[in-house]
């Protein structure tokens, strides 16, 4: 899966799921601030990705993940590795 | 220092000598624990609608059940759970859920003995996850790891870190058990709110909201003391689908109600349960 196509998958899923507006899903924007994440939002974020991405994640992922940018990068990383 | 009289006496004088020695404990909680008995005293007054004497004694037949429960978890835990009869009334959902591989969740609240559940569920084979203030309990648990070789079910500890959240997620999506308790939460946490027992209380959120994620079946458990070794297990028939979390707390408090009623005796919630 290329980098555009998980771009995609990711930003269907945060309009439908978090409502977010796709104008504000900027590539260097804050993620957790642009859609003001809270602790159970996670854990839509966990089942996005094992849904569409088969693998799971921990906490410590997300510690490394600012920008929506990070987040493509690091969903790219696991599935391309 | 308590727990090690009893661990000492369990294993050494039996159970019944245990049970016996428990009095000289309540005695004192009843005479003297006026922080927690006045909440006891509420619920039985004024949620349970017991008269004035009716409810002071409900105090003392609390403290003495508590008392038994946690005798009997420790019991349990080392070993001697050979010694109680056990009466199950839907334990075949859990076994579905671990023989399916759907996973499940199982809510519970801080009545009866839940624990006992996890003994039924080791015998299914599944891997069962507890969510709990693990760091609350770490002295007891210390004690009791070291006496009885541990607890046999996977801690999920709930910090502020929010690591819970994703192991709690990780394990739903493994297809485990994941065990909750949706009767209490810290200040500062969002909650529901739901009339029990004639009065307006507040649950925590994160239970019903999680649960209500998930595609798993989700059903309420509870674990009652039902005479000297007697214990009874309930499990409700399993809620499938995803559902909102007011609508699942609605559900989680009506068996709830009717569980208290049944066994008003061991309702374990010691604090201003209906506090504003």
């Amino acid at each position: 899966m290329d980098k555009q196509q998980i771009i995609d998958t990711v930003n269907e899923f945060l309009i439908e799921e978090f409502e977010a507006d796709a104008a504000d899903l900027v590539a260097d924007a804050n993620m957790h601030e642009t859609l003001d994440l809270d602790s159970l939002d996670y854990v839509d974020l966990v089942v996005l990705i094992d849904e569409n991405f088969g693998f799971k994640t921990t906490s410590e992922d997300f510690q490394t993940i600012s920008t929506f940018d990070d987040f493509y990068n690091f969903i790219s990383s696991k599935i391309n590795a | 220092m308590g727990y090690w009289f009893f661990i000492f006496f369990m294993k050494n004088l039996g159970m019944g000598f245990t049970y016996g020695f428990l009095h000289f404990v309540v005695l004192y909680f009843f005479l003297f624990s006026w922080s927690s008995s006045k909440w006891i005293y509420n619920y039985y007054r004024e949620g349970l609608g017991y008269g004035r004497w009716k409810s002071i004694v409900g105090i003392y037949k609390t403290y003495y059940v508590f008392g038994q429960v946690i005798i009997d978890k420790v019991a349990m835990a080392s070993g001697i759970k050979d010694r109680f009869n056990l009466q199950h009334n839907g334990a075949e959902f859990i076994r579905n859920m671990v023989e399916n591989k759907t996973g499940g969740i199982l809510i519970s609240g801080h009545m009866g003995n839940w624990e006992i559940a996890s003994h039924l569920m080791r015998g299914y084979g599944g891997v069962v996850n507890v969510v709990m203030y693990d760091e609350e309990h770490q002295k007891i648990k210390k004690h009791i790891d070291e006496t009885t070789g541990g607890r046999k079910f996977n801690v999920i500890p709930i910090k502020d870190d929010i690591s819970h959240v994703f192991l709690i997620s990780k394990a739903l999506l493994n297809k485990e058990l994941v065990c909750i308790h949706g009767d209490r939460f810290r200040e500062g946490m969002r909650t529901l709110k739901s009339e029990f027992l004639g009065q307006e209380a507040q649950f925590p959120y994160g239970p019903f909201a999680i649960a209500a994620k998930f595609d798993v079946p989700k059903t309420f458990v509870y674990g009652f003391k039902t005479g000297t070794y007697d214990y009874s297990f309930y499990a409700t028939k399993p809620i499938e689908g995803k559902l909102k979390p007011e609508l699942l707390l609605t559900k989680y408090v009506d068996e709830m109600d009717k569980m208290v009623r049944k066994y008003p005796n061991q309702w374990f919630n010691f604090y201003d349960f209906w506090k504003a």
